[in-house]
């Protein structure tokens, strides 16, 4: 127990120091903007936590797998990988635009960040599952990436709007998930823009930019 | 205790060599111009030949190794070339920049799992290891075809040990120091785990991944150390699984290749001569004499995929036709002609066709 708490104020560390390593420019060229086929933890920018799912089902709504987030701990179910838009593959090493429309897979359970019409457990906001597999996606999986600019920057704050309901991907970073997911929050879709739905690209495997004939 | 003890010294007793200046070029055989990509295919297909795993008890080898692992560490790294392009060998020694282990670079480019015990087992350790990371690689044809480079930067959480630290978990453990270039040192030192006020730091690492040609779908490609990191022991492993994705003319079947062409009845009936462009951009000339009827399979032997642990296996490729039929109708006096030409009877013939091929009379 006195170990897992450590981990926490580890966590809440790691964070501050994170964002201080992007904002110094030992980043090399080339990595400046995110690109399809690349796998990141994606930072819910208020709290800090990063996004998360685990093989672990709703007890209400559409009984789906659960998508939470929570303190940045070496998980690898934080990394979730950039696809493009339902039935339509992107080229890997593409950046990705502003307003373009993406998938985000969850790499540890093989699933699709969805949302759909069911009321999240907490909150009673919409809800948001993972769902699918590598062959099973629909539009329910599409979300639109809006952020200011031409493309995605790495260090930018980005919204994730959902394309069939045009909600934000949202966690109100207070409604906390008892055993077996204790210490987690509840992350769900909703109507307005605030600070609470903005998300920031964190640790992960970065794809370098390649131009469409690169060979 | 903390005395570090010599146990046992110089794995290479070359100094007099390694003193010398080295011609980095010459000996990864590339030119001064070279470009980086060069500079790593040189390297990669040269550390392989010579990996001690794969030369066992041969000096020459160990020594050759060595060299190319020190010519790549220098050359891959522009600050580090310069230096050398300018001041040679010796100008890097008063750089001072701290020299890698040749087996951890080739473990950091190749993810030794080229020989099945590969560098990460060099070093036994009983530490805690954090989570693997499996990762789709999307890659096209022409990728698998020509082979292809990736660079991925990891945006890594390093443990950092902070002010207030205190040590646990000492123990004593071999190490492999390099005191000098082409020297190194082997030594029993005592090691301990930092347990208190650890941080986590952004590091970023870029990984070179090579897609080489006929690798094939889920194969992996392994970086050891660069899957999540542990912390309290040993990152786990990172691993891209190829994925193939779908080609708009070319369907990949073990060494072969796919495709089909449509033909219209004028080329089925007189013959034809066409070209094919291939994932490399050469062109496959087809030629056809005479009838080619529906279905017609064309096979070019030498035109499919390279196998991937055996180059000199090649596949061929497949070309299956069909026809396409004029739109336009014949006139009465037109179909009398061609009636005449075809010199074909009216028949019909009624068959099953999931169980029995069409056989004309």
């Amino acid at each position: 127990m006195m170990r897992r708490t450590m981990l926490v104020v580890v966590g809440v560390v790691a964070v501050a120091l994170a964002i201080a390593a992007t904002a110094n420019a030992s980043v090399p060229k080339g990595y400046e903007v995110v690109t399809c086929g690349t796998a990141l933890k994606l930072e819910h920018v208020a709290t800090s936590y990063r996004l998360h799912s685990q093989e672990v089902a709703y007890g209400t709504g559409s009984g789906q797998q659960s998508v939470t987030i929570k303190s940045e701990g070496q998980d690898m179910n934080d990394l979730w990988q950039i696809a493009g838009a339902s039935g339509k593959e992107c080229r890997r090493g593409q950046k990705i635009k502003c307003g373009s429309t993406i998938r985000l897979f969850h790499v540890g359970s093989q699933k699709w960040l969805h949302s759909h019409n069911f009321q999240s457990p907490l909150s009673h906001n919409q809800e948001v599952s993972a769902f699918g597999d590598h062959s099973q996606s629909d539009t329910g999986d599409n979300w639109k990436v809006e952020c200011s600019g031409t493309y995605w920057k790495r260090d930018d704050t980005v919204r994730f709007r959902h394309a069939d309901t045009k909600m934000y991907l949202h966690s109100t970073g207070r409604h906390q998930f008892n055993r077996p997911i204790s210490g987690q929050r509840e992350v769900c879709a909703y109507a307005k823009s605030s600070n609470l739905n903005q998300w920031r690209a964190a640790e992960g495997y970065f794809l370098k930019y390649m131009p469409k004939n690169a060979n | 205790m903390k005395a570090v003890l010599v146990v046992a010294c110089c794995l290479l007793l070359l100094s007099a060599v390694a003193l010398a200046d080295r011609d980095f070029y010459k000996i990864l055989g590339v030119k001064r111009s070279a470009s980086k990509r060069d500079i790593k295919k040189a390297y990669r297909k040269l550390a392989i030949q010579y990996h001690p795993d794969k030369n066992p008890d041969n000096e020459e080898a160990a020594q050759k190794f060595q060299d190319i692992g020190a010519a790549y560490e220098v050359l891959s790294d522009e600050e580090k070339r310069k230096i050398y392009d300018k001041h040679g060998e010796e100008g890097l020694k008063n750089a001072a920049g701290q020299q890698h282990d040749p087996f951890d670079m080739f473990s950091s480019m190749f993810g030794g799992s080229f020989f099945g015990f590969g560098g990460n087992q060099r070093r036994e350790r009983e530490t805690p290891k954090g989570a693997d990371v499996v990762l789709d690689l999307a890659v096209s044809l022409e990728d698998l075809y020509n082979g292809q480079f990736f660079e991925i930067l990891h945006a890594k959480p390093v443990p950092k040990p902070t002010s207030g630290t205190r040590k646990c978990n000492c123990r004593m453990e071999m190490k492999t120091q390099q005191i000098a270039p082409g020297q190194f040192q082997m030594m029993n030192a005592q090691v301990c785990d930092e347990c208190q006020n650890v941080k986590m730091v952004i590091e970023h690492v870029e990984l070179d991944v090579e897609v080489e040609p006929g690798m094939v779908e889920g194969q992996e490609l392994v970086f050891t150390a660069e899957g999540e990191p542990h912390i309290d022991g040993d990152p786990g492993d990172l691993k891209f699984r190829i994925r193939t994705q779908k080609h708009p003319r070319f369907q990949r079947s073990g060494n072969n290749l796919l495709t089909n062409v449509t033909i219209s009845l004028r080329d089925s009936l007189v013959g034809f001569s066409m070209e094919i462009e291939h994932l490399d951009g050469h062109k496959v000339t087809v030629e056809r004499k005479g009838i080619t009827p529906h279905g017609t399979v064309h096979r070019i032997k030498g035109e499919g995929m390279m196998q991937y642990d055996n180059n000199l296996v090649i596949g061929d490729l497949y070309i299956t036709f069909d026809v396409h039929y004029p739109e336009r109708q014949f006139t009465e006096d037109e179909a009398d002609r061609l009636i005449e030409l075809l010199r074909q009877d009216s028949s019909q013939q009624i068959y099953n066709g999931l169980e029995a091929q069409f056989v004309p009379k």
